[in-house]
């Protein structure tokens, strides 16, 4: 194997898929079930995946997202024989190898189906326009994984490292410069993540309990403090009216949003984290103590 | 005939380009740490001509001031006629524990108010 081959690789999860990729590759573009990987602005590689309906036929279900995705893509897609050193741990996946091509491109790539979670995946590498080495692609492939742990669904995207209850959905996603925020839903129970950077300079002129506040004006009350993984951290726990002035009906009281937010300051990262629940019943601690700032 | 246009510049291509400091910029350092840089602007035309009838001797030019937070001197200081727009991003990150990406869009749009505002000059490598 070549020293190009060797490429130090990094973890990279999002929305219930796992791999690994070369440290030097950024997520270009995202989305819920689709995301492009490039380096220094060259498209690399192109993954996308969709669960399977309810009843089907692998072959017939295979075809029709082949169809869906060349229309799509703009590309053809012709099917090849899978290299007979390849291998995978997981015995639950079924690997369907293809080349494609475009009017400006060709590449190879792979259809991963997953017979655990009936997730059909493909990752299309840019292989001739960006000189990707067939063991690369190998590696990227060989480290995917779709399965939650323990329940949990990894999130691992522009420096962000935290597990969700794997029943919570992704909502809504955005990541501007200098702060991050991704809303997943279970039920009627929310539960935001939120990152903000650089804290140095954001925390430069005031507290972490002041810049908490700016945030999020609604918080209520005196903060508990503890510490978690990223170090210490401040707590609340209060009631949310359901719309503005809902307070002064007394029976509407009843109905108040039940929310803990709880921020922490990472000086190591030279971040600052922050994880919001919000639910209609009760004040959820165990999702915020199981959240990537639960207690140690 | 026709002038042709210029092909637009790749984002790589313009990563490698160096952005250089104009040299009227005068800049004040404030105790706070932020940054004061005040340059010469012209008057838009339509003011010109209200100015120039209300005083016929007023000149067409004042100093326009902008004030930098601490983020803005750090990427203004690594602004030095040498490094280019990726190397800057780079260092950014490095130094402010960010991502490469994060930097690299909040630098870029800096640079990129800078340049319009004529504070700077990019250079192709």
């Amino acid at each position: 194997m070549s020293p190009k081959n060797k490429l130090p690789l990094k973890p990279l999860a999002w929305n219930g898929i796992v791999l690994k990729i070369p440290v030097t590759w950024e997520v270009e573009s995202l989305d819920a079930g689709h995301m492009i990987i490039g380096d220094q602005g060259q498209a690399k590689t192109e993954i996308k995946w969709a669960e399977a309906p309810k009843k089907f036929i692998l072959a017939k279900y295979l075809k029709k997202f082949i169809s869906r995705s060349q229309k799509q893509l703009g590309i053809k897609i012709h099917e090849q024989a899978t290299p007979e050193s390849f291998s995978h741990l997981k015995a639950y996946f079924e690997f369907f190898f293809f080349s494609w091509e475009s009017d400006t491109s060709t590449g190879d790539g792979t259809l991963i189906f997953c017979n655990h979670c009936k997730r059909l995946t493909m990752i299309r590498f840019f292989s001739k326009s960006s000189g990707l080495s067939k063991a690369l692609q190998t590696s990227i492939i060989q480290s995917f994984d779709d399965h939650p742990e323990k329940n949990q669904t990894l999130w691992q995207v522009f420096g962000l490292n935290f597990p969700t209850p794997s029943h919570f959905k992704l909502q809504e996603f955005s990541f501007k410069p200098g702060r991050y925020g991704i809303n997943f839903k279970y039920k009627k129970t929310k539960l935001d993540i939120f990152s903000w950077g650089p804290a140095e300079f954001l925390l430069s002129k005031q507290t972490l309990s002041e810049f908490a506040f700016q945030q999020f004006p609604q918080i209520i009350g005196f903060a508990k403090t503890g510490f978690c993984s990223h170090g210490s951290y401040l707590e609340w726990a209060f009631k949310k009216p359901r719309f503005k002035n809902a307070q002064m009906i007394p029976l509407l009281s009843h109905f108040a949003l039940f929310n803990i937010f709880r921020i922490c300051h990472d000086p190591e990262f030279n971040r600052i984290f922050g994880v919001m629940v919000e639910s209609g019943k009760q004040f959820e601690h165990h999702i915020i103590k199981g959240s990537m700032l639960g207690d140690v | 005939m026709f002038k042709q246009k210029k092909p637009a510049m790749q984002k790589k291509e313009a990563l490698l380009c160096i952005p250089e400091k104009n040299r009227m910029v005068e800049e004040t350092i404030l105790e706070s740490g932020d940054l004061i840089l005040s340059y010469q602007s012209m008057y838009k035309p339509f003011f010109l001509k209200v100015r120039k009838f209300m005083r016929p001797g007023a000149k067409n030019t004042f100093r326009r001031k902008i004030q930098l937070d601490k983020l803005g001197v750090h990427v203004w200081s690594l602004i030095d006629g040498q490094k280019d727009v990726q190397e800057i991003i780079k260092n950014f990150a490095a130094f402010h524990t960010l991502n490469y990406r994060e930097a690299e869009i909040s630098v870029t749009l800096f640079i990129k108010s800078l340049g319009e505002k004529g504070l700077i000059g990019i250079r192709e490598p």
